[in-house]
């Protein structure tokens, strides 16, 4: 399925050819006392040079997991049972830890969830900075408080903070700092998981302004994880919506927006009050979030949707291509065809 | 329905408001002897609450908005101003701190649903201790009727009711708090950033059911968010705040229509909105529209149900 849709892409010239991340077939599982829960069923996207993809979806729907998976930073209980993540070709899930230690932050940086309290308290701005460079490239301490300059200019922050601490800056600063620091070593990928989920909306809006304005120039692919619909669809140009493990609707973001085909992002897409025209009854989704142990039988979210038949319930809908380059897994998506009855031009 | 509901009171109140905050204004002090600073979080600020109106107050962190529900809830005393809610002066009759009646009329919800329940505790618990404590002696099969109607209201099942917090969801987490609010059936609910902590898809409930409440049961509500996106949605006006100023207030819709402070304007033009057809590039925070400055504290009526905070002289 997987192979159809990038070919599509190819020759929609859509992505360019090579991917700079192909996630395939990804299967993670969470080892309970109850039973394995697996956290991310069956996974597959690719993300393009200098493409922004995004990734929604509700809390513990996985989508931090995959984040994690990509970094290679899952621990135990947390396990890959299956599939590939490709980075530029290799995959990383044969690397040995000192290849990992190498590829990541090189390659594949990212920025945590709460990530302005993940800088360490008792070293200046400067220091963790200068620390990327003398680790992983080698490099002279004065060379790299050079460079560490550079980058703060390059994130709007005066290169004089280098020698403040943490706590001395806003929570804007940190949360940019945070971001030069990924940035240090010119990554391919940049993995941003709910990356202002802790601003307020002033911060946040510049936040985002900035990281549009880096990819740019930089060129940079980025994973953007986040639950908030609407940011995501500014930012991103191809985004996917994850219900319980699985995804159910991959599409660009534009397309998602103006024509969401899976209930589950028709509901998303419908919890935010609009800040025009009249004010509309919203309804949100009913208060049931899946339970990850044990999934319902055929689609998982049926128990919420509230277009469900009776086939939902046993039927499990693979995610499959609506359009060239618009894919969702719902039994009622006009124009669903079942696998077998499949015939691509 | 129609959420655009006028802010006159019903017929069978008063022409009073329920709620009127006069000058209020609160001062924290810093630091000890030598060093000591004072931060006014709460500046001058008046505003009225009418029977069954919600109210939102928006504005940043630390623009003093959670400040205000703390002293109204009387969690926290003010440096100066009055309350008068039913007409009756509350700062001066009950210096001390909040009444049983006081609480019967004014309840409040927070923001964090994972931290304001205790966890040792079922959810029974939670709604029989205030039916007990304000309540007039119930039977317990009374009592009984009593929490099934409870959890109807705010739409759990009653089955619910032998749960432990940790087994439910954000959302109907918040909605116990909401009905443990309720069961006391108080005039006005204070409810701090109620949907910040949960998802987005289950807000829009716990939104619908302030409105719910609203119109059925004529509850008055102080709603304080970030996002002028929900307030706009379920409030009936909207009042924002910056840095302890009341800014600007009026008609949600109106007043989001056509912002006048620069702040509020800097504000609405943050929300992530994916419909927004141009990207709007953040204005620089300047001085005059992150600090008012303290101007005069004038008044502007942009029109009978829109008022702004005269701006002190642009910086040129």
């Amino acid at each position: 399925m997987e192979t159809l849709t990038e070919e599509d892409r190819a020759n929609n010239g859509h992505t360019a050819a090579a991917p700079v991340l192909s996630v395939k077939n990804l299967q993670v599982q969470y080892t309970a006392e109850s039973g394995n829960v697996t956290a991310v069923d069956d996974v597959s996207f690719d993300i393009g040079a200098g493409e922004v993809f995004g990734l929604a979806g509700e809390s513990g729907c996985g989508k931090s997991t995959i984040a994690n998976a990509v970094m290679r930073l899952l621990q135990t209980p947390a396990k890959i049972t299956g599939g590939s993540i490709e980075l530029a070709g290799r995959n990383l899930l044969d690397l040995g830890e000192e290849e990992l230690r190498r590829t990541r932050w090189r390659d594949v940086a990212m920025v945590f969830q709460s990530a302005m309290n993940s800088l360490n308290p008792v070293m200046t701005i400067g220091d963790q900075i200068v620390d990327v460079f003398t680790t992983h490239e080698r490099m002279p301490k004065k060379a790299a408080r050079e460079r560490a300059a550079e980058l703060l200019k390059l994130v709007d922050i005066s290169p004089d903070r280098l020698k403040s601490y943490p706590h001395q800056l806003s929570g804007g600063m940190r949360q940019r700092a945070v971001i030069a620091i990924a940035l240090a070593l010119k990554p391919s990928l940049l993995i941003m998981d709910e990356p202002t989920t802790a601003l307020d909306v002033v911060v946040q809006q510049e936040i985002m302004h900035q990281i549009k304005e880096l990819q740019q120039r930089l060129g940079f692919s980025i994973l953007f994880i986040t639950h908030d619909i609407s940011l995501m669809v500014e930012l991103s140009h191809r985004m996917a919506v994850m219900y319980a493990g699985k995804l159910v609707e991959v599409a660009p973001s534009k397309d998602m927006l103006e024509n969401p085909l899976h209930p589950y992002t028709n509901a998303l897409m419908g919890a935010f009050p609009p800040l025009s025209g009249p004010r509309v009854e919203l309804t949100g989704l009913p208060d049931a979030p899946p339970n990850m142990a044990h999934h319902p039988t055929g689609c998982r979210f049926h128990p919420r949707c509230p277009l469900a038949i009776d086939e939902c319930r046993t039927v499990p809908p693979p995610l499959l291509p609506k359009t060239a380059n618009h894919d969702a897994a719902c039994l009622l998506v006009p124009g669903y065809v079942l696998p077998r009855e499949r015939s691509r031009r | 329905m129609s959420p655009a509901r006028s802010t006159s009171p019903g017929p069978e109140t008063g022409t009073a408001p329920l709620v009127q905050v006069r000058n209020l204004s609160k001062d924290y002090h810093l630091g000890s002897f030598p060093f000591r600073s004072t931060v006014r979080a709460v500046n001058d600020v008046s505003f009225d609450i009418n029977h069954g109106e919600i109210v939102a107050l928006v504005g940043e962190s630390g623009s003093g908005k959670s400040t205000i529900a703390r002293i109204l809830a009387r969690l926290e005393q003010p440096t100066a101003g009055q309350l008068i809610i039913g007409g009756q002066d509350i700062f001066a009759t009950e210096r001390r701190g909040a009444s049983m009646k006081y609480r019967s009329k004014v309840q409040m919800v927070f923001q964090d649903p994972f931290g304001s329940l205790n966890p040792a505790h079922r959810i029974e618990h939670f709604l029989t201790r205030p039916l007990q404590l304000h309540g007039e002696n119930d039977s317990p099969k009374a009592l009984k009727l009593k929490l099934r109607e409870l959890m109807a209201t705010v739409g759990l099942g009653e089955q619910m009711l032998d749960r432990y917090p940790h087994q439910l969801s954000g959302g109907q987490r918040q909605r116990v708090a909401i009905a443990r609010a309720l069961a006391v059936e108080p005039e006005i609910i204070l409810a701090d950033e109620p949907t910040s902590m949960l998802d987005v898809s289950v807000r829009i409930g716990i939104l619908n059911l302030m409105r719910k409440l609203r119109d059925e049961r004529g509850v008055s509500m102080l709603y304080i968010t970030h996002d002028l996106a929900s307030a706009r949605y379920i409030a009936d006006t909207t009042m924002v705040m910056c840095a302890g100023d009341l800014v600007e207030g009026g008609e949600s819709i109106e007043l989001m229509a056509a912002p006048h402070h620069p702040y509020t304007q800097l504000l609405l033009s943050a929300v992530p909105d994916a419909r927004r057809t141009q990207t709007v590039r953040p204005p620089k925070r300047d001085a005059a529209a992150r600090n008012t400055g303290r101007g005069t504290g004038e008044r502007i009526a942009l029109s009978a149900s829109h008022w702004a905070l005269k701006v002190p002289v642009p910086a040129a």
